[in-house]
């Protein structure tokens, strides 16, 4: 059993991580994989979106990660769990964060892969810029957009 | 003391990162009343009220803010806005 998390500016190749995390969990009993992918919308309120910018506190992003797959992993008994989000400029299309939790039934793992998920969005200290056609906008956990001040630092 | 903003917070501040000169250690309300003073742009965002409504997060030393404690001239100071992942 583990918990693996990460933050970067890189794509991830989802199918040798699944592959292996498939390979290695099942031989302990795990039979199902959930794997969750975001990505960034292209069109949000009718405006065209250029790119999302991403930033985190990386010390604290890390440790909140850990601790957010850490309780998933004792409270659903996960074999695996990786979250791994990425930060920096991203285009619309391209993936923003991916979760993977291997457990024995499929029930565990989809239960505790959309947890980790909502915990992830309004816990972990990542901040999302979503720059549209319209303007600029801070994206909050819940949805909520507020317009970025005309001035910055 | 240095103060580091965040997100959306550093637009609202108008700076990334502020140094303050303190006598002795305070608390962590009486260090946002001072930020307050100091970048008045923070006030909509920074008020007791806006940091309950908002779900700002204090970090002292990269841990959470702990409001029984007080703030210490050599503290790192992260000021953090409502997380947004995903």
């Amino acid at each position: 059993m583990g918990v693996v998390v990460r933050l970067t500016e890189d794509k991830v190749d989802l199918g040798r991580l699944a592959g292996e995390l498939a390979s290695t969990t099942s031989m302990k009993g795990a039979g199902a994989l959930v794997v969750f992918m975001g990505f960034v919308k292209g069109v949000v309120g009718g405006a065209r979106v250029k790119e999302l910018v991403y930033e985190a506190h990386i010390q604290y992003a890390l440790d909140k990660l850990r601790e957010i797959g850490i309780n998933a992993e004792e409270k659903y008994k996960l074999h695996e769990v990786v979250i791994i989000h990425r930060v920096g400029r991203i285009q619309p299309g391209e993936p923003t964060v991916y979760i993977l939790v291997a457990a024995e039934s499929r029930r565990e793992a989809f239960k505790a892969a959309e947890e980790i998920l909502e915990r992830v969005k309004h816990e972990a200290p990542i901040y999302k810029l979503e720059r549209r056609e319209d303007g600029e906008y801070w994206v909050m956990g819940d949805g909520r957009r507020i317009r970025r001040p005309r001035k910055q630092a | 003391m240095k103060i580091r903003f965040y997100g959306m917070l550093r637009d609202y501040a108008g700076v990334s990162e502020l140094s303050l000169r303190l006598n002795g250690e305070i608390s962590g309300d009486e260090l946002l009343r001072m930020l307050v003073e100091r970048l008045p742009g923070l006030r909509e965002v920074l008020d007791s009220a806006g940091m309950e409504r908002l779900g700002i997060v204090i970090l002292v030393g990269n841990k959470p803010y702990d409001n029984r404690r007080l703030i210490g001239d050599e503290a790192v100071v992260d000021i953090l806005p409502p997380a947004s992942g995903g």
